[in-house]
């Protein structure tokens, strides 16, 4: 990583949570459990009236708004009204980077209300290079852009994922936010080797780590973020600790809550151990 | 080339079931209205059909999971023809991205109002209790400015409800049929010419929502208290609303205080308020307050 590297400016984050109004009550008494939080900014750019609770959350730790209707790869130009209140909650933040998926969400006329994959040709990169431009520029911090989990392919790509992150990170200096779970899934449902696929990737570049647990439906393993970190992807962490010096975890669990809070705690601290150690590894 | 068209084809594909099946049918007539080159025709007609049908079942389930959240009674009714009306609505009003999630949750409650009401397929009720509902969720949804405690009654009042205050009238008794639903037993179907008139209260910064059932000469005085009206405009408002001849200065004024004292007027229209705060979306919170 150069000096002039907007990422090497980012702290060490440690290990923490998605922000759930569902718990809210059980995050906000844990901040000995928690380094730092995760929210929705789609959940905090709708009206002011959100800004009490952002504030107060804000107060007790630190927030990184992760956001998921950009729409990255948009060949069409990113929305400038949807920038504009995405800038406003990373700005009452203050948070070191800005993170979004590396995905295409909307067309004109069309929200997919999900994320989608990208075509991972030269065309597509072209768009994502100038959309990362021109979000890191309005925010004025890196962007941090997560691999998705995806149903399947699209056909003709040019390039492989790690190949399009590789190339866009050279291109934009943004970082990338590596959903470790996401990376499991997809190898499961697409038989490929994760540890490969990390060998391919540009991986001085990952700043943040998302784990989660997901569930089988009609033979595709799913991203529910609904049940405990599967141990496999356990197992990628202990690899990627070895690789990288990690900024941060966060344990996304959006459904399914346990009765006891304690059980995504106990996540939250083994990842903060590995990461941790990890850490202390790739700095020696 | 920027890829536009193909992601615009894409997007088509996962959100528009008939569209999709054209292009598995008769690709050819689902691509002449996009200008593909050979490349990304070839990626289009590459595809994954049960992965393409598997995410685009996935993105329907999501959104409807919101309606089910938001309307548990009209869900819990178990009729097929509500989950008909869900997958059509889901089709027929595709989201472009500038409703938003909440607006998309009202306009969903909207749609079945209209089509439940037009039908002779569901019970009658069922229009009432899908708007009912859709009221319910937006006190729960929609941010309504803290409750003032109110000043006393004098000459100068206009007595206006408070801002986040809604008064719905029902043909049906919706809060009964509301119980029954979803304690599994069959709901009165009869309706009262009077109706039912119930006061919504959305949630406030300090307090939750709430939503109470008032009487008829009740949802008179609420009526009359527009703002507009000094006192005995009110009184007289409610009097020629009712039919009654009788002077009612004292049980208009007296019912005016209570509602003053829960919240549900203020003695003058409060300046600058908005009826409630931007839309945003709180399902978390659903909570099913039976009074305030
Ligand atoms: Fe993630």
């Amino acid at each position: 990583m150069r000096a002039s590297d907007p990422l090497a400016r980012i702290p060490y984050l440690g290990s923490g949570l998605g922000y759930r109004r569902q718990i809210r009550d059980a995050i906000r008494a844990a901040t000995d459990e928690i380094d730092f939080l995760e929210i929705v900014t789609e959940q905090f750019m709708g009206s002011t009236d959100k800004d009490g609770e952002l504030a107060e959350i804000c107060e007790r730790f630190t927030v990184i708004p992760h956001g998921v209707g950009l729409s990255i790869g948009s060949a069409a130009p990113l929305d400038s009204d949807y920038l504009e209140r995405v800038r406003r909650v990373s700005d009452r933040t203050g948070c070191p980077y800005y993170s979004e998926h590396l995905a295409l969400t909307q067309v004109p006329g069309i929200d997919i209300g999900h994320l989608s994959p990208l075509w991972f040709t030269e065309p597509a990169l072209a768009c994502t290079i100038r959309n990362v431009r021109r979000v890191q520029d309005l925010l004025g911090k890196p962007l941090v852009l997560e691999n998705v989990t995806y149903q399947f392919d699209i056909p003709e790509a040019q390039m492989s994922q790690a190949e399009f992150f590789g190339r866009l990170v050279d291109a934009t200096d943004c970082g990338i936010l590596l959903d470790v779970t996401n990376l499991h899934i997809n190898s499961v449902n697409h038989h490929f080797d994760p540890i490969a696929f990390l060998a391919e990737m540009p991986v001085e570049r990952i700043v943040q780590i998302h784990l989660a647990g997901g569930f089988w439906s009609d033979g595709i393993l799913v991203d529910g973020h609904s049940e405990q970190v599967h141990p496999e992807v356990w197992e990628l962490l202990a690899h990627l600790t070895g690789l990288v010096d990690l900024r941060g975890s966060i344990l996304e669990h959006d459904d399914n809550f346990p009765d006891d809070p304690g059980v995504l705690f106990q996540q939250v601290a083994r990842a903060r151990e590995m990461i941790s150690r990890g850490r202390a590894r790739v700095q020696a | 080339m920027t890829t536009s068209e193909l992601q615009a084809c894409l997007a088509r594909l996962y959100v528009d079931d008939a569209f999709r099946e054209l292009f598995l049918r008769w690709p050819e007539a689902a691509l002449q209205g996009y200008e593909l080159d050979p490349v990304e025709d070839r990626a289009v007609r590459g595809l994954d059909v049960a992965a393409l049908r598997f995410f685009a079942a996935s993105l329907r389930n999501k959104r409807v999971k919101r309606f089910r959240h938001a309307y548990p009674a009209l869900f819990a009714l178990g009729h097929p023809h509500v989950d008909r009306l869900a997958a059509r609505y889901h089709q027929v009003c595709g989201d472009d991205g500038r409703l938003g999630i909440h607006e998309d949750i009202l306009a969903f409650g909207r749609f079945i109002e209209r089509c439940a009401a037009g039908d002779d397929i569901l019970p009658p009720y069922v229009s009432d209790l899908a708007r009912f509902e859709r009221h319910y969720y937006a006190a729960s949804a929609e941010v309504a400015p803290a409750v003032r405690p109110a000043g006393a009654l004098d000459e100068e009042s206009r007595p206006a409800r408070h801002p986040g205050i809604r008064m719905v009238t029902f043909d049906h008794d919706v809060v009964a049929i509301e119980e029954a639903v979803t304690s599994g037993r069959k709901p009165s179907e009869e309706a009262s010419a009077g109706g039912y008139p119930i006061v919504f209260r959305h949630r406030t910064p300090d307090a939750p929502h709430g939503m109470v059932r008032i009487n008829t000469p009740t949802a008179a005085v609420v009526d009359a208290c527009d703002g507009t009206r000094p006192m005995p405009a009110v009184v007289d408002h409610v009097r020629s609303r009712l039919g009654i001849a009788d002077d009612l200065t004292t049980p208009v004024t007296e019912t005016v205080i209570r509602l003053l004292d829960r919240g549900v007027l203020t003695p003058v229209p409060l300046d600058g308020s908005r009826d409630t705060a931007p839309a945003e979306v709180l399902v978390a919170d659903w909570v099913h307050d039976e009074s305030f």
